[in-house]
């Protein structure tokens, strides 16, 4: 696993890797060009930390989620930039989105945002850990993040999130996310 | 056909402990609920009942690039009329790809703030009495582009391409 980090090392700006170009008016995006492996040792000094390209990342997913309304139905830059980072990080950008949310897990539109951005993907590239991220969110005391948590189980649908939804359903105090919730169970046992 | 249909993100009109229970989010107005375009806002006529609503759902859906959930809401045409509110029917507006819906598609036009800010409190109205609201999951937006690409009332490649497949699988 420390050699596939290894190897997911980056060395361009992380937004253009991830295919979206630069936000205006974000500070500073770009990380130093890290040396490539074999110069590690002699290198120790300029190497960059890794937090650094998470940095990077974070501050990008969190300025699309700010500048762009999510649509329901539409792509949104966010989303496309959590798929290109797993597809292209698969062993670092499922930590980067989860430290995302976890950091931002007190602010709705943030974690919302996130959950909308990851239920959409396929879950292929966010299974596990996107489904422990939309239990959570059930649990959130915000009304906007435990729909995002329903609508992402709901998109990747399967037993798993009908465990889950049974489980979460009674404690919804707000009648029309129960219901809905109570449909989305129905849909995908219907569908399993 | 007197109401108008406006998709919108229902959690973000429940108010929040920092409105007080009258309030309004600042985030229903500037997300994407009654974001305009040229002091424009698009709206679909329908009449107050699931099968018509269904048909707006069809019309949005048929443009889509995922299959999602989705919540509707209700605008009184008459009473918007009556606030001063100008509306245009503009079939050439829409996207759909469904030909006999594309007539109930409408703008209201020359928007300003204080109109979007009635609106606002116009929605915000019905969330607290829990009227006017339609909620179409998943797979009911599913089933519904299915039915209309059975009966050839929608071209299956018409469709973007996720929802295209998401249809196939399902027929």
């Amino acid at each position: 696993m420390e050699d596939q980090q290894m190897s997911e090392t980056i060395s361009t700006p992380v937004a253009t890797e991830i295919g979206i170009s630069t936000p205006e008016g974000l500070p500073s995006l770009r990380t130093p060009v890290l040396p490539r492996l074999g110069n590690l040792a002699s290198a120790e000094n300029d190497f960059p930390k890794p937090l650094d390209q998470q940095e990077q990342f974070s501050m990008t997913i969190l300025h699309l989620l700010e500048v762009e309304p999510i649509d329901d139905g539409h792509s949104h830059p966010a989303e496309e930039a959590m798929e290109n980072a797993l597809k292209r990080y698969k062993v670092l950008a499922p930590a980067w989105i989860q430290a995302i949310y976890l950091k931002n897990f007190k602010r709705p539109s943030a974690a919302g945002g996130i959950l909308r951005c990851i239920g959409r993907l396929k879950d292929d590239l966010v299974e596990p850990w996107g489904r422990s991220m939309a239990i959570r969110g059930l649990s959130h005391p915000e009304l906007e993040v435990r729909e995002a948590a329903v609508r992402a189980l709901e998109m990747w649908g399967g037993q798993d999130s009908v465990e889950a939804l049974k489980v979460y359903i009674d404690g919804e105090p707000v009648a029309w996310l129960k219901s809905y919730a109570s449909q989305v169970i129905n849909d995908l046992t219907k569908s399993n | 056909l007197n109401f108008l249909a406006r998709k919108i993100s229902r959690a973000k009109w429940e108010p929040a402990p920092y409105t007080g229970p009258e309030g309004i989010r600042a985030d229903a107005i500037t997300g994407s609920c009654l974001r305009t375009q040229n002091d424009t806002l698009s709206l679909w006529k329908c009449t107050p009942n699931d099968a018509d609503v269904s048909e707006v759902v069809l019309a949005l859906a048929s443009t889509m690039e995922k299959i999602e959930a989705m919540h509707i809401v209700l605008l009184d045409q008459n009473y918007l009329q009556a606030n001063g509110f100008v509306i245009e029917n503009t079939p050439e507006n829409t996207h759909t790809p469904i030909d006999d819906l594309r007539g109930r598609h409408v703008d209201l036009i020359n928007l300003t703030m204080a109109q979007i800010t009635f609106l606002a409190t116009d929605i915000a109205a019905k969330i607290r009495q829990n009227t006017g609201f339609y909620l179409f999951t998943k797979r009911a937006i599913l089933e519904q582009l299915a039915s209309a690409v059975k009966v050839s009332r929608l071209a299956l490649n018409s469709l973007q391409d996720k929802v295209k497949l998401e249809v196939q699988n399902y027929l």
